[in-house]
């Protein structure tokens, strides 16, 4: 029996996403018809009923954010959709642009209905530029979607007003931060903003702004017309299904929607179909390159909010590379701190030069010059940047080291002379 | 377009004038349309790269200060304010090519295209760099090829797409 589920990407292959006649067909808007008969505390109630996260990986309740958007009253707002997905690892929100354009959008004027203004609001999508070949897509979708009234001027008659357009990042992982999100998309170079005030109160353009990411938004019309389905999945504390991406060394790397509480192990061997070599599993990482690094006995532990938290492990963007024995923690480290080095923004000291630190501690790991007091050092950078960086970019990046050194402590130390 | 009365730029470069000002005309002069305009401005440039002939350009047409216009050009990865070759390969250095043993697709270019990564050929043909994760990971180890996401890399395809740029590049 399949382990796989298709609730969020029921659409997937099966409507063409360049047809909105198609999407309706599917049922799509109905959420959305649906919505605008409703209190946008009751449309609150029904996203908190099935406990939704923000699927970006911060995953702070959908509920509660939206509950602030009521509660900051303003006649035109920000609605900001997050497509930068840049976690290295991760690649379902290019999934959902790509086959499920029209439910992003329909979440996107659910989300103005519920914390929109009375005049025109400014909806944004905020795609990567890595994305380029999407953004033709999703223009297309939005055009079709203001030619049947869904976008524009008193959308169904409810007096409801949003312009929606795409806009490019250009390159910079730190832009998947919300405020350095919405400074790029005002185009300066994106450097997350100093809170408060929160994004909620002063956002895009300074504007009240409400900003989610692209399968939050698309799970939001799926939950509207009928919850029944999607609550019949998942764990008593992780209500419904997820998008994740799994690839490295696995036969079959893809993205994939799992039920809550599907095991590591279930997605690498039964999804993904085992691994692409003769080789034992070593670790897989979860949620992105800041995400923790869980070793192969720990691979029975579900995927699940509470399930990971148990293991030190935070579900994230829904990020699974999988490793077997031929990767040396010092080339996966490689890896992690070049990234890292690469995308740190440089507006603070703790990331921007312990970052700089790392690269050189594992510089001289990789020429065998590394000596024990360098270990000493590698944890006090470590725990420098966790404590004391500015943005989650420099506060989330010692994640996967830490997990590294717990779990082959022996072989990261044996890089130390 | 806000140009000044008399612009010594739009003397000095009638071309790139026009072209910049086609291209601000199509997204609008307002600040937020500043990365959109620097990227189809980029992607005029044979050499791939925003001349600063080009920033000063934008800058005036769009009436944002030049230091701005270059914090800009210059905070982003996709848009390089140096010359790039007229093939740009961007091989990925995430996570998931890491493990698929990118440093072998790594050494294929490099072998190939007889520079080391970070650099471009002396031909002005290709510059070869390393690029954060793009997405691409069911396909990896992969890279971009001017932009376009080309995955499932090994030794044997790199030598086929290296030598079909070159012949491209023939018939140009």
């Amino acid at each position: 029996m399949s382990k796989t589920v298709s609730v969020i990407s029921k659409n997937f292959y099966k409507v063409n996403p360049d047809s909105i006649d198609e999407y309706i067909a599917a049922g799509g808007f109905e959420g959305l018809k649906k919505a605008v008969t409703m209190k946008p505390e009751e449309i609150i109630e029904i996203l908190d009923k099935s406990d939704l996260q923000g699927r970006g990986g911060a995953a702070f309740s959908v509920a509660k954010k939206w509950m602030h958007a009521v509660k900051v009253p303003a006649p035109v707002k920000g609605i900001m959709c997050n497509a930068d997905e840049g976690e290295p690892g991760t690649f379902k929100d290019r999934s959902l642009l790509e086959h499920n354009p029209f439910g992003v959008i329909e979440g996107m004027i659910i989300g103005a209905y519920v914390g929109g203004g009375s005049e025109m609001n400014h909806a944004r999508i905020y795609i990567r530029e890595e994305y380029t070949y999407l953004h033709g897509r999703v223009r297309n979708a939005i055009k079709q979607a203001e030619e049947r009234g869904f976008l524009g001027n008193n959308i169904l008659g409810t007096g409801l007003n949003i312009e929606m357009k795409v806009v490019s990042g250009a390159g910079a992982y730190v832009c998947g931060e919300s405020s350095a999100l919405l400074e790029s998309t005002e185009g300066k170079a994106g450097r997350p903003r100093i809170k408060p005030p929160r994004l909620n109160n002063v956002g895009l353009y300074n504007l009240p702004t409400l900003l989610n990411n692209v399968e939050s938004y698309s799970i939001v019309p799926i939950l509207v017309r009928d919850d029944s389905e999607y609550r019949s999945y998942g764990t008593q504390k992780s209500i419904g299904t997820k998008m994740i991406s799994v690839s490295g060394n696995v036969q079959k790397p893809g993205v994939y929607e799992i039920p809550f509480g599907t095991t590591i192990r279930e997605v690498v061997y039964d999804i993904a179909g085992g691994l692409s070599s003769e080789l034992p599993l070593k670790f897989v990482q979860i949620g992105g390159a800041s995400g923790a690094i869980v070793p192969a006995k720990e691979l029975d532990t579900p995927i699940s909010y509470e399930g990971l938290c148990d293991i030190g492990v935070a579900v994230g963007s829904g990020a699974i590379v999988v490793a077997d024995e031929s990767n040396s923690m010092l080339d996966y480290f490689e890896s992690l701190v070049h990234f890292f080095a690469e995308e740190s923004c440089g507006k603070c000291t703790p990331c921007r030069e312990g970052n700089r630190q790392l690269v050189n501690i594992v510089g001289l790991m990789k020429s065998g010059n590394a000596i024990a007091s360098d270990f000493d050092r590698l944890l006090d950078v470590l725990d420098l940047m966790k404590g004391l960086s500015f943005c989650g970019l420099g506060k989330t990046e010692p994640a996967p080291f830490l997990a590294a050194i717990k779990h082959f402590e022996n072989e990261v130390r044996g890089y130390f002379k | 377009m806000n140009k000044p009365l008399k612009s010594k730029l739009e003397k000095q470069y009638p071309e790139l004038y026009s072209q910049i000002g086609e291209i601000v005309s199509k997204w609008g002069n307002s600040r937020d349309n500043l990365i959109a305009v620097l990227l189809d401005a980029q992607s005029k440039s044979k050499q791939n790269y925003l001349s600063k002939e080009a920033i000063q350009v934008v800058s005036e047409i769009m009436d944002i200060h030049i230091t701005d216009v270059y914090e800009v050009a210059s905070f982003y990865h996709a848009i390089s304010t140096e010359p790039r070759g007229r093939f740009l390969i961007q091989l990925c250095q995430g996570t998931s090519c890491t493990v698929n043993k990118v440093v072998n697709v790594k050494d294929a270019l490099e072998a190939e295209l007889g520079i080391m990564i970070g650099g471009s050929t002396p031909d002005g043909m290709f510059t070869f760099e390393y690029t954060p994760c793009f997405g691409a990971c069911d396909v990896s180890p992969a890279m971009r090829l001017n932009g376009s996401v080309v995955g499932n890399l090994t030794a044997e395809k790199i030598k086929q797409i290296i030598s079909e740029c070159r012949e491209a590049a023939k018939n140009e």
